[in-house]
């Protein structure tokens, strides 16, 4: 914390190579938000990339208190939200960029699969969880709804998803 | 395979995927140094979701034990920030409960019919009173085992301190009399006659605005330039304002507070007491400049709704029990007012599993310190809401695959508060507009999920049994927003057209629909506009890939309903937050003086409707400065007089409705 505090100050100054070491911590988790929220490589980089410029445009507005993961997550999740109403009702997608080539374990590959299968809130629920780390509450925050109701979502995603696996 | 597992292989499963190049750090650092000697002006969409105040569980722990994390609500002083600092880091787990409350809560000044209110307290299918605190304490720390799991580590390391106050979603429903009589605007609640707090009032005369977690500022709005009168700071230090409420010369303070005392027992072994509550204080202010407390009640819980009807006042918090190892080391029984409730207005139900309770108590706002009923259910609602004399809870379960939805009805008259009855309706509902009490009979809409998607109307009495149903509707698409008037019913579903259904509900045990009107893009909100009018505003998406392309208005005539039309519409392309899509509070709309006021993106834009020209926008005003915009769930539009005022949290704007909307005067504060 004493660390990020002081890179957080730093990169407030303008200090990009503080910076990039904050974002160093959190960009895989943030990519792989982005790619299991859109379902889509070049969706997700591009909201990565956004999301780097605008917290680098609005690095002064990150509260002293506050932390860098929260905040850069947050700028995140609110443009994904944003591409996915862009989304609406998209018909399922067949998850190629999910399934794509990776040397991968067989079920690494279904689980994103399955994954992909999902609604948009659903992934994105999930995500949140998984990629960003929030709470319920936070969730339900964040999309407007109470916390038992996201917790009921992301069981029923969850059951969903076990189900695509034949499990 | 159990979720956990689940979650676990979804996060494996993401472990080997090759991040792009361009995402690297390295190549970041390359590309801000770019940006860094360009000036831009970035649109950003700051989540404002998240600087709502942040709710604060509260683990009464009798034996010094700790099991949650605190976060104060609001915005902080330095020396609060500085103890609750110290107090995270000893923090574990989180579970906080949600800010997000849907509350109707009316009284009904009329006499009920005896049959209405039900003398016997105990009998509602599926929940009975608590007997005993023992008996509280076993069935939950049974269902603490299969919760046990939810209880995660939160974000980041520091606890956010942002400000910002939120209320609950649900659309307004108005049987008729939509604009308010006087000539000045009031807030959009939801049912007519019930107030709501909110963040900014007025009385014509001046305006009440909450500008921080603890201060309320009076401004003085009765001449051509805005004169600040008096802040109202609150009393107690350890609490932050979450919404005020005006009667006459009364200011109502609604906030969330903290407490925390430590004491030491045996050298190093301290009894900690940490708790959180809602509060309720009375200020009169009969001298503007000189506000005095006169009443206060608090009751232990996360804030989560209020409403006042004449001179009721109810609250609701959310509580957290804490479960220790025995009873005596548990808390499972909320106070109000530092009493205990009583063990047999708590009701569990049969089929436990969650562990939080709703807190709902009724008082006159001339004796906050002896409320008239406390109820407490073990409930994990996530819908409330409250007609002129009834309050509806509703939970919405996942089992087997699809949704269900349990609405527990309770009826509130004088501050009376007695448990009626429940009833469990397949599927799930969109908000609170989707439920509706007229004449007795409760109307409710959801959308089933599990094999494909449909929606439903239910009617049902007044003992919550379904008298009438229409099931089916629109397979495929899903409810987005719905409004009832009287005995008419309006809705919309969406998949990638909308129809907007209008229902005949003047024979409650034969509903109909009368027509189904097909549109492009979906409204997320309905609102009568005069009498043979609807407004709806929501989303505008291409015809055949339903992907968006701004946000819409729409004005449905609705004289003939069995031929709905939509009479004229307005696009704002690009265009895709509407705060007041979570927050009904947000918008401003009157059909008599012809406004229609909210934010959209940064901007706050105001429109006229006339038959023949359509939706005239008046004033578009951007409100952020200096691309650091706090306040869009907050910002709220007021009329008084020939004026528009625009308030957020750091300004005031008044704008000459007879000049074209000219700006005319502005008062900043820090």
């Amino acid at each position: 914390m004493e660390k990020a505090t002081g890179l957080v100050r730093q990169a407030r100054r303008g200090s990009a190579s503080a910076f990039a070491s904050l974002y160093q911590e959190y960009y895989l988790d943030l990519y792989r938000f982005a790619l299991y929220t859109l379902k889509n490589r070049q969706d997700a980089e591009d909201v990565v990339g956004d999301t780097v410029a605008d917290a680098w445009a609005q690095i002064g507005s990150l509260k002293k208190v506050e932390s860098f993961k929260s905040w850069i997550f947050k700028i995140l999740s609110n443009k994904c939200r944003q591409r996915l109403k862009g989304y609406l009702d998209k018909a399922e997608e067949l998850p190629e960029d999910l399934s794509a080539p990776v040397r991968d374990h067989d079920e690494d590959a279904d689980v994103r699969t399955a994954f992909a299968r999902l609604d948009d809130e659903e992934r994105l629920i999930l995500s949140m969880n998984l990629f960003g780390g929030y709470t319920s509450r936070e969730i339900g925050e964040a999309l407007g709804m109470n916390d038992n109701t996201v917790r009921s979502r992301q069981k029923r995603a969850l059951e969903k998803m076990a189900g695509y696996l034949g499990k | 395979m159990d979720q956990k597992e689940l979650l676990d292989k979804i996060r494996h499963s993401a472990e080997h995927i090759e991040v792009p190049e361009s995402l690297t750090a390295e190549k970041m650092e390359e590309k801000l140094r770019q940006i860094e000697g360009q000036k831009k002006i970035q649109r950003r969409k700051i989540m404002v979701r998240w600087i709502e105040a942040a709710a604060v569980m509260a683990l009464v722990a009798a034996g010094g034990t700790q099991l949650g994390m605190q976060k104060e609500p609001g915005n902080v002083t330095e020396a609060r920030l500085q103890t609750t600092l110290e107090q995270t880091a000893e923090a574990d787990t989180e579970e906080m409960t949600a800010d997000e409350l849907q509350e109707e809560n009316a009284q009904k000044k009329t006499t009920q019919t005896e049959g209405e209110q039900t003398a016997d307290d105990g009998t509602v299918t599926g929940y009975s009173q608590a007997d005993s605190e023992e008996q509280l304490y076993d069935a939950l720390k049974e269902c603490q085992y299969q919760t046990s799991y939810y209880a995660k580590g939160g974000l980041g390391d520091s606890v956010e301190m942002l400000e910002e106050s939120a209320s609950a979603d649900s659309a307004l429903m108005d049987t008729g009399a939509v604009s308010s009589s006087a000539d000045y605007s009031q807030t959009n609640v939801r049912e007519a006659g019930v107030d709501e707090g909110d963040v900014v009032k007025t009385d014509g005369k001046y305006l009440y605005i909450l500008k921080s977690d603890s201060s309320v500022k009076i401004v003085d709005i009765q001449s051509s330039e805005m004169k600040l009168v008096s802040t109202v700071t609150l009393d107690q230090l350890n609490e932050s304002i979450e919404e005020i409420y005006l009667e006459d010369d009364q200011l109502i303070l609604v906030t969330s507070g903290y407490y925390s005392s430590m004491e030491e027992q045996e050298s190093d072994v301290y009894a900690v007491d940490r708790y959180t509550y809602a509060a309720v204080s009375v200020y009169d202010i009969s001298d503007r400049e000189h506000p005095q407390q006169t009443e206060r009640m608090t009751q232990e819980g996360t804030y989560r709704q209020s409403r006042k009807n004449g001179n009721y006042f109810y609250l609701l918090t959310q509580y957290s029990p804490s479960i220790g190892e025995s009873v005596d080391d548990s808390d499972v029984i909320p106070f109000v007012n530092e009493e205990k409730v009583t063990v047999n207005n708590i009701y569990l139900p049969s089929d436990l599993d969650q562990p939080d309770y709703l807190v709902v108590s009724g008082t006159d706002l001339s004796d906050l310190q002896n409320p008239v009923s406390t109820k407490a259910i073990v409930s994990g609602a996530s819908d409330f809401y409250m007609s002129t004399d009834s309050l509806y809870i509703c939970c919405q379960n996942w089992e087997h695959g699809k949704s269900s939805t349990q609405i527990l009805k309770f009826s509130c008259v004088d501050g009376e508060i007695t448990a009626s009855n429940m009833a469990e309706l397949p599927g799930y509902l969109n908000d609170t507009f989707s439920l509706d009490e007229y004449d007795g009979y409760l109307r409710v809409l959801t959308t089933e999920d599990g094999n494909g998607e449909s929606n439903n109307l239910f009617v049902l009495d007044k003992d919550m049994n379904t008298i009438s149903t229409i099931r089916d509707i629109a397979s495929g698409e899903t409810i987005r927003s719905a409004r009832f008037v009287g005995d008419m019913g309006y809705f919309v579903t969406f998949r990638q057209t909308d129809p907007l259904f209008c229902v005949d509900l003047s024979d409650p045990e034969n509903p109909e629909i009368l027509s189904e009107l097909k549109i492009s893009g979906f409204s997320s909100y309905l609102h009568m506009y005069g009498e043979n009018r609807l407004l709806g505003i929501g989303y505008e998406a291409d015809e055949d890939t339903g992907s968006q392309i701004g946000v819409k208005l729409s004005m449905f005539d609705i004289s003939d309903p069995e031929n709905v039309t939509e009479e004229n519409k307005y696009v704002i392309k690009d265009a895709y937050y509407l705060p007041f899509d979570y927050n009904y509070k947000a918008i401003t709309i009157d059909a008599d003086k012809n406004l229609i006021g909210f934010v959209c993106d940064e901007e706050y834009m105001v429109f006229r409707y006339d038959e023949e020209k359509g939706f005239e926008n008046v004033l578009t005003y951007t409100m952020s400065d200096n691309n650091c915009w706090d306040g869009q769930e907050a910002c709220r539009g007021v009329y008084a007089g020939g004026r528009f005022y625009i308030v957020d949290r750091e300004k005031v704007l008044m704008f000459d409705m007879e000049q074209d909307f000219a700006l005319a005067d502005r008062l900043n504060w820090n």
